[in-house]
């Protein structure tokens, strides 16, 4: 990455990462009315998310590859889950406001 | 239900009979959906409260910990901080150590023949089982680079590492000192000079201490002349600089292998250069000042004392950047200089629980007391200090078992990692947690895959060439 280390990289891309997942959940919030409760899982499960990215990406820039994957299984299940839940929240909350 | 939410649910459980499956379809993932009728069973609300109440007993029972255990967890969490004295008990009667004590020089001068044996195994030629091809980082490239390492400190300090030459290129108690003192404006400035040298010419870390005659050894031995002698300084010092020097975190994964063994050897050649070009800088500035690796004085309660680190349970030094991966030495100067506080980060209190170094240690070499004690192993120990007394006798021989200078200790601890954020946040993290947690935390640390030993992949890793 030329002047650029790893982990600076690394970085740069989780602001971009985080910019893009509270506009997401913004735009959640302006186009499907969501509640706070999927907000806020929407919120957490982008937390686990960036923190998921992070760990792993650092663990294998430092050659801990088994690190990496475990950082997956503590931190980026919780996060498919907690966006699972986030989901299901906003479509109960849409076909609500719908009917 | 998503699918990540169905996958989790425990499919060996059998149904009850007032729960009902339903396939759901969301979004255009398909799950299956368990539906529970609790007419009979808990409600939703009574769940609710279920909740609340355990968590008010939780709350109630937390705040009755015994007023020790709250003590001591905010003891732990009161973060990495400055204390004001040297943070381990000392005995009144505590007397300067006799350095022909240690296992090594015992070793060199024939009374411990298992240890003899063992140096001769670590330093003398590569032996291989017949028929059996040497694992990877146990090669001749491997030995090859350990003899690197050692390249600049032979030439410049030979021995120094296990005994006391009375004179060094590079360790030499006696310095000309050919110009005027140069006055600095301030203690403050000649301090902030002193140590941007001192990480100029190779120090990873530095520190500075006040001269205690306590850690000067009372004798020593001179491998060339063989005799023992009683340590004179040339000059009754009011600084000690102490230096830690960094050792490759990527060499040290492949601990026992030769590989770790070889930055080890790096550091030692980089102390000596660093030591005697820091002597230099003093000497140039009109000062006296004299370099030493372990020779001299113990090195461990001078690092302490200059605000470097902790002592551990595997008998070294745990910094906070790099753990107890490193290596000390030490400038004395007669210069008046700023003294800096020992510091404080939690790793006597995490060792009490871990033990990680003591159940790798191939020799059982490290204590498995759960506090530290004034309790000595053998001769090799000096008496009148609190610590985990290692049996420095074991230790050496263990070195004899895997063929190198082994590292386990070192590689194995949960605060040898890289210089990378989210060790540094776990570190942090660590020091808020209960005594409990610890254990939970030492298993953790295996489970993500750090502290592997005698580590092939480590050891073709290191070999990889990055640039």
């Amino acid at each position: 990455m030329g002047v650029f280390s790893g982990i600076e990289v690394l970085f740069f891309f989780l602001g971009v990462i985080t910019t893009c997942g509270i506009g997401g959940i913004v735009y959640l919030k302006k186009q499907y009315n969501a509640d706070h409760k999927s907000l806020l899982l929407s919120g957490s499960g982008l937390f686990f998310f960036v923190f998921f990215v992070a760990w792993s990406c650092s663990s294998v820039l430092e050659n801990e590859h088994q690190a990496a994957n475990m950082g997956f299984v503590f931190f980026g299940l919780p996060a498919i889950l907690l966006f699972g839940i986030a989901w299901k929240q906003l479509r109960k909350v849409s076909i609500a406001v719908k009917q | 239900m998503p699918c990540a939410i169905y996958l989790s649910q425990n499919l060996s459980t059998p149904l009850k009979s007032n729960d009902t499956w339903v396939v759901n379809t969301l979004g255009g993932v398909m799950g299956i959906e368990k539906k529970t009728d609790h007419s009979n069973g808990l409600s939703r609300r009574n769940f609710v409260k279920l909740g609340a109440a355990s968590a008010l007993v939780g709350t109630a029972a937390v705040a009755a910990l015994p007023e020790q255990v709250a003590a001591e967890t905010t003891k732990a969490a009161s973060g990495p901080k400055i204390v004001p004295a040297l943070p381990i008990k000392v005995s009144s009667d505590f007397k300067r150590f006799n350095q022909e004590k240690t296992a090594f020089v015992q070793a060199i001068r024939g009374e411990f023949p298992s240890g003899m044996d063992a140096l001769i195994k670590v330093d003398g030629p590569m032996h291989t089982e017949p028929g059996k091809a040497p694992v990877v980082g146990h090669q001749e490239v491997d030995k090859a680079l350990v003899m690197a390492g050692w390249a600049i400190h032979k030439q410049i300090c030979e021995l120094s590492e296990i005994s006391g030459p009375q004179d060094s290129m590079a360790y030499s108690l006696e310095n000309e000192v050919k110009n005027a003192p140069v006055k600095f404006a301030s203690k403050t400035e000649a301090t902030e000079h002193v140590k941007k040298a001192a990480t100029f010419l190779g120090a990873s870390l530095v520190g500075i201490a006040p001269y205690d005659e306590r850690w000067t050894y009372a004798t020593q031995y001179d491998p060339f002349k063989d005799v023992i002698y009683d340590v004179k300084l040339p000059f009754t010092p009011k600084s000690v600089i102490v230096m830690a020097f960094e050792m490759d975190y990527a060499a040290m994964s492949t601990a026992p292998l030769y590989v770790s063994g070889a930055t080890a050897a790096m550091e030692y050649s980089q102390m000596a250069i660093t030591g005697a070009s820091l002597r230099t800088f003093f000497n140039e500035l009109g000062y006296k000042a004299f370099a030493t690796g372990n020779d001299i004085a113990l090195s461990i309660p001078y690092a302490i004392s200059a605000g470097l680190g902790e002592a551990a349970r595997n008998g070294i030094l745990v910094t906070s950047q790099f753990g107890p991966r490193v290596r000390l030495a030490k400038v004395f100067t007669e210069m008046d200089l700023n003294y800096d506080k020992p510091i404080s980060f939690g790793v006597r209190h995490f060792c009490q629980d871990c033990k990680l170094c003591a159940d790798a240690c191939p020799a059982k070499a490290i204590s498995q007391e759960r506090l530290p004690s004034f309790k000595v192993e053998n001769e090799c120990n000096n008496p009148g200090v609190e610590k985990w007394a290692i049996d420095a006798k074991k230790c050496l021989e263990g070195w004899g078992k895997v063929g190198s200078d082994c590292s386990t200790c070192i590689a194995s601890c949960p605060y040898n990692k890289p210089d990378f954020w989210h060790h540094r946040m776990v570190d942090k993290v660590n020091k808020f947690m209960p005594e409990s947690v610890h254990s939970v935390m030492r298993e953790m640390d295996k489970l993500f895959g750090y502290g592997n030993l005698s580590d092939p992949v480590a050891a073709k890793d290191f070999w990889k060439n990055e640039s």
